[in-house]
């Protein structure tokens, strides 16, 4: 007798579930990835694309310091954003669990999930304006606190970085703030009980603890910010080339080797991010 | 005898709820010492003001002599083991017994050994590299005790730590934990809705019921002497039946139960007329037994429910038509009374208490 299985309808339905998502990532992902290193290994000569394999784009990409510069900047650019990230992020996420009153609790949200809500070119602009050297901020820098020359904060990283931290700020509170809502009250009773203050209840239960969800935002934010195009090409004025910047003007430039390799470089960082922040996350779990 | 902790006057409000009310009491420096009664009765909140967690709205919370009025948890000399044990999940069992004495300063090598010390006490000496999540429910007990007792409080505070143990485990926690008291002297506040618990392991039971503490004294005087028909009802089995009150002292009254007369224990004088005497299911015997009792009577039997040791039997009595349940041991050689037979029964008037009719 052959031994009893499961009818062939339970065992397959996961794999039913799964068919349209299958059926989109072939065509949205796998399908444009395989045009995408065929490009990459096309030749350009003059202005002009020639269906002929070469490596040459690759070798270029990897030896001239032009774009050693522009992945560094790139890499310097995400980096920066999530630490202030982080840095502004994880208080922000304490306060929200911290607050009692649901009503500050859904105001707070609201107000930390708001960029979102407004349109990266609107709010690009709106940034613009704040931080010009006629904005409120360097006003506020030369009038109040006796500033002798406006600072630059803008068509520069800082610009960068300020707005895109702005905007990827909930992509890390609200992963933090989850880790903090399932953390079992008591433990920081416990720890209190034991004779912990505020700070060393910190320090070794809660941070901890709550230190999966500081990465799973962390690595959310830093992965966003790798692939950031409209805030970098509105706010840097031209002097912060990251690599999206580089695809888009080579795709206009027809390079299309030179933007399938710009591309394929953002995809291995992406990549190399998720797997160190999935190793970082499987040693920081408990 | 000192008193280790001691609540005077003390009241607690939640908005408009007053979970404990305007309760004192003080427990004997190395005593095991009980807070039972039902959920919401205020036994873990009066716990929690014991520990720091919770401030009282009124009176004194009184600990080793000191007053605890603005006394975080944290500079309390008490250490609580946790309903749900509460174990730092991200650390080691060593780990978290040696979290207090790390937080305190302690040197090295006093930290170690005073946490090997603390797992031998408990058994867990060969778990020590274990993560909580590695542990069974009764080992993980067991770790949140050490963790408590290895910083050598004054008062060891425990909030229902066998509640999410299975029946055996938690018969055998209950004679470790006692073995544990007597061995260090520590005094134990034990928070517990389980009566068997509480009669088990404590020098000393405070029965609360909405906020108040009915009545404080040792397990056999609660047992035996009930003080309200809550605490009654609450402790053991007992039968309540409506009785006729012929005469009454402070400490006697003559009952009449449809005929039968008998002196019963009150706990003060009731002016009523009629009464309610409680009487324990274990305390009625039947048949032969019945002969040595001081009142008998007759009565019908109408259910019989084995359940090993014992016999359960629902029994009705002759001329009140009163429905009695009455638990008779099994001594596993003579064969249970059969339904519909009638048979004599007696119990003794002072192993019964009449309330009066509005006592609660």
């Amino acid at each position: 007798m052959q031994p009893a299985r499961a009818p062939f309808r339970r065992s397959s339905a996961p794999w039913f579930l799964l068919l349209p998502a299958f059926l989109v990532m072939a065509y949205a992902f796998v399908l444009p990835m395989l045009v995408f290193f065929r490009y990459s290994v096309y030749t350009y000569e003059r202005g002009k694309l020639i269906d002929e394999f070469s490596l040459d784009t690759y070798r270029e990409f990897l030896t001239d310091p032009y774009f050693h510069t522009i992945i560094f900047d790139t890499l310097k650019v995400a980096s920066i954003t999530t630490l202030c990230s982080v840095l502004v992020g994880y208080p922000l996420a304490y306060a929200l669990w911290r607050v009692k009153s649901a009503a500050a609790k859904r105001w707070l949200g609201l107000i930390i999930f708001s960029p979102i809500l407004v349109s990266v070119v609107v709010r690009s602009y709106g940034w613009t304006v704040l931080l010009a050297d006629q904005g409120p901020i360097n006003w506020f820098l030369q009038m109040v606190l006796g500033f002798p020359e406006p600072i630059r904060l803008v068509f520069n990283l800082t610009g960068v970085v300020i707005s895109l931290t702005h905007v990827f700020l909930p992509f890390v509170v609200f992963p933090i703030y989850s880790t903090m809502t399932r953390l079992d009250p008591t433990l920081r009773e416990a720890a209190m009980d034991l004779g912990a203050g505020w700070w060393t209840t910190f320090r070794r239960v809660t941070f901890p603890l709550t230190l999966p969800g500081l990465l799973a935002g962390a690595q959310i934010c830093f992965t966003l910010s790798l692939g950031a195009f409209v805030t970098p090409s509105l706010l840097g004025g031209g002097r912060v080339i990251v690599l999206p910047l580089q695809v888009f003007t080579a795709t206009s430039d027809i390079n299309w080797p030179l933007a399938a390799v710009g591309g394929i470089a953002l995809l291995i960082l992406a990549m190399l991010t998720v797997i160190l922040s999935n190793r970082l996350l499987r040693f920081s779990e408990v | 005898m000192t008193s280790d902790v001691e609540f005077r006057d003390v009241s607690k409000v939640f908005g408009s709820f007053l979970a404990v009310d305007n309760i004192s009491f003080s427990v004997p420096q190395g005593s095991f010492f009980s807070l039972l009664g039902p959920s919401g009765c205020g036994k873990t909140t009066t716990l929690r003001m014991a520990s720091g967690f919770e401030w009282p709205d009124r009176g004194d919370v009184v600990i080793d002599g000191q007053n605890m009025h603005n006394v975080p948890a944290y500079a309390r000399p008490t250490n609580m083991v946790f309903q749900r044990w509460a174990l730092f999940p991200h650390m080691t069992v060593t780990q978290n017994v040696a979290f207090g004495l790390e937080v305190d300063r302690r040197p090295r090598d006093e930290i170690v050994r005073r946490v090997a010390e603390a797992l031998e006490l408990v058994g867990l000496t060969d778990l020590a590299t274990r993560k909580p999540r590695q542990l069974s429910g009764g080992q993980m007990q067991r770790v949140a005790l050490a963790r408590a007792l290895v910083k050598a409080p004054k008062v060891l505070l425990l909030d229902e730590p066998l509640g999410a143990l299975d029946l055996k485990l938690r018969m055998q926690m209950q004679l470790e934990l006692k073995r544990i008291q007597r061995e260090i002297g520590t005094t134990f506040i034990y928070v517990t809705h389980d009566q068997g618990e509480a009669l088990t392991m404590s020098d000393q039971i405070a029965v609360m019921n909405k906020g108040r503490i009915d009545q404080l004294d040792t397990p056999q005087a609660i047992y035996d002497r009930p003080a309200t028909r809550f605490v009654s009802s609450f402790i053991g089995n007992a039968n309540f039946l409506p009785v006729d009150i012929l005469d009454c002292s402070d400490t006697v009254a003559k009952v009449s139960l449809g005929g039968v007369t008998f002196a019963s224990m009150v706990n003060r004088k009731l002016s009523g007329k009629s009464g309610v005497v409680s009487l324990r299911h274990e305390r009625i015997r039947i048949g032969n037994e019945a002969a040595t009792s001081q009142i008998k009577t007759n009565a019908t039997i109408t259910d019989a429910i084995f359940s090993g040791a014992a016999i359960t039997y629902v029994i009705r009595l002759e001329g009140s038509d009163a429905i009695l349940t009455v638990d008779a041991p099994h001594d596993g050689t003579t064969a249970p009374q059969s339904i519909g037979t009638t048979v004599r029964v007696g119990w003794d008037g002072d192993a019964t208490t009449t309330f009066g009719d509005r006592d609660e």
